[in-house]
């Protein structure tokens, strides 16, 4: 193909560097999806994409949108306004998949790879990507997902938006305290730390009269989400304390752990936030954990859970068998590269998992989140219908569907500061 | 330096897929036109004589 602008690249990490210079000394832009490149693999890379004006999203980037198609992991959302430079592949998904609900759409949503914001590699893609959406006429806002940067790197990034930018931004940081943008910045570069709140944040500069409408749409207000937790905790007897949240999405299950943090305390985890509540043996749950089961330790020699969802189907039966669990919670991710039925595939364990909670005299709450648009192949109507219909209780996003599982746990007995400022930061209510 | 990006932005999508079919497939589903790139691993020797022959040189 002599004309080709653009390649994905899946090989084993040790050998995409190869890969990749080949394609870039002949001017086509690389998507890099393998993992495991070593660290100065990428900077060389990507200091010589940038040289030449080319990209390289990734490595170890899951999800891309190019001129309205799905790169890897990506959903079928509407075209429009709104440019996304992401180092977070799941958190693309949702905050896209949220954009189409709303109403809004993307121009162009770029996976730069989690090791971009890094020290070692400087954000040299998150740089060059916000220049390009800023020169795009077709973007008027440009969003930020990641984890927080580097501080160094963070620095040069605001001083690119600052000195070089006119667009309004919207930074998601997905931190434990609010990113701050320079005061002379504030009207026109919002920082969220959650991907629902950076969604409508991107209504309120983009479209401010819509922003009921869209809080309509995917939202749900906090005496809502705390009756609706009341009423489903009554199910509940006094020994069912735990939340197991099993999640095939890294960046939802990160998400995750920040809330739980603000409303339930510190979970055990697979990839926690602090390593004092890493779980000594990932595949056995201990009080609140939430498991990243996209991890090494759970996809060596066998592929992505999003693909394949043996491994979260023994898990839950695992989880429904413990006598303490409450809820349990999972994400549904649908578009191009994942499984052709998520919900389908998870049905009869579902059901196996309410029958032995049933069988042993309890009740199993399982909340769930699909990641999707109308679109997709797999159609998040078609999805939402088959796990509704067996008793999952669904909710628009990952942000509410974590915030309720911790309201029924704690019985609806959250403080309301507590919980308005968790919604501030995760929901933008 | 941008002008590449936003040459990508303006073209039609040709993409050349190296490694996983399955995102081959789904560019095909999509009607963009692909390539499949049919990718093996260089033999173990050949990598290793190449560092070999590096360090000499």
């Amino acid at each position: 193909m002599p004309d080709a602008n653009f390649a994905i690249v899946s090989v084993p990490g040790e050998y995409a560097k190869d890969v990749v210079m080949d394609l870039l000394k002949r001017d086509i832009h690389v998507h890099v999806f393998s993992d495991h490149v070593p660290i100065e693999d990428e900077v060389e890379m990507k200091k010589f994409a940038s040289e030449r004006g080319l990209l390289v999203l990734g490595p170890g980037a899951g999800t891309s949108i190019i001129n309205g198609k799905a790169i890897a992991f990506a959903n079928v959302v509407r075209r429009g306004n709104v440019g996304i430079v992401a180092a977070a592949g799941t958190g693309l998904q949702e905050v896209s998949v949220l954009l189409d609900r709303i109403g809004l759409g993307v121009s162009q949503a770029l996976g730069i790879g989690g090791n971009d914001v890094k020290k070692e590699v400087g954000g040299i893609m998150a740089i060059d990507c916000i220049r390009a959406l800023e020169a795009d006429r077709k973007t008027k806002l440009i969003m930020v997902v990641a984890k927080p940067p580097d501080r160094e790197v963070m620095r040069k990034i605001t001083k690119v938006i600052s000195e070089e930018t006119t667009k309004p931004f919207v930074i998601c940081f997905q931190s434990l305290r609010e990113y701050k943008p320079p005061k002379k910045l504030a009207r026109r570069v919002k920082a969220v730390r959650g991907l629902h709140a950076a969604v409508i944040q991107a209504v309120k500069l983009l479209k401010p009269k819509a922003v009921q409408k869209a809080h309509k749409r995917i939202s749900m207000k906090p005496r809502e989400l705390r009756a609706l937790a009341m009423k489903l905790s009554k199910k509940l007897k006094s020994t069912q304390k735990y939340i197991r949240a099993l999640y095939t999405g890294g960046t939802l299950m990160y998400e995750a752990m920040l809330i739980y943090r603000e409303l339930i305390g510190n979970v055990y985890s697979n990839a926690p936030l602090s390593s004092k509540y890493k779980l000594p043996d990932p595949h056995k749950s201990f009080k609140h954990s939430v498991i990243d089961l996209g991890e090494e330790e759970f996809t060596a020699g066998r592929p992505h859970p999003m693909i394949d969802p043996t491994v979260r189907k023994l898990r839950l039966i695992e989880e429904a068998k413990d006598p303490s669990v409450a809820v349990i919670l999972m994400d549904f991710m649908l578009g191009y590269g994942s499984h052709e039925d998520p919900a389908g595939a998870m049905i009869d364990s579902i059901e196996d998992a309410m029958r032995i909670a049933e069988e042993d005299g309890r009740n199993l709450i399982i909340l769930g989140h699909v990641c999707g648009t109308r679109k997709d192949p797999q159609s998040l109507v078609e999805q939402e219908r088959k796990l509704k219909k067996i008793g999952v209780q669904l909710f628009p996003s990952n942000a509410l569907a974590v915030i309720a599982s911790a309201l029924i746990v704690k019985r609806g007995k959250v403080k309301a500061d507590r919980l308005r400022r968790v919604y501030r930061s995760f929901v933008g209510i | 330096m941008s002008e590449k990006i936003l040459k990508l932005f303006k073209s039609e999508l040709k993409v050349i897929n190296v490694g996983l079919e399955i995102f081959y497939n789904d560019l095909r589903r999509q009607k963009v036109e692909s390539i499949q790139v049919a990718w093996q691993p260089p033999p173990k020797l050949e990598k290793e004589l190449d560092r070999a022959l590096r360090e000499l040189l």
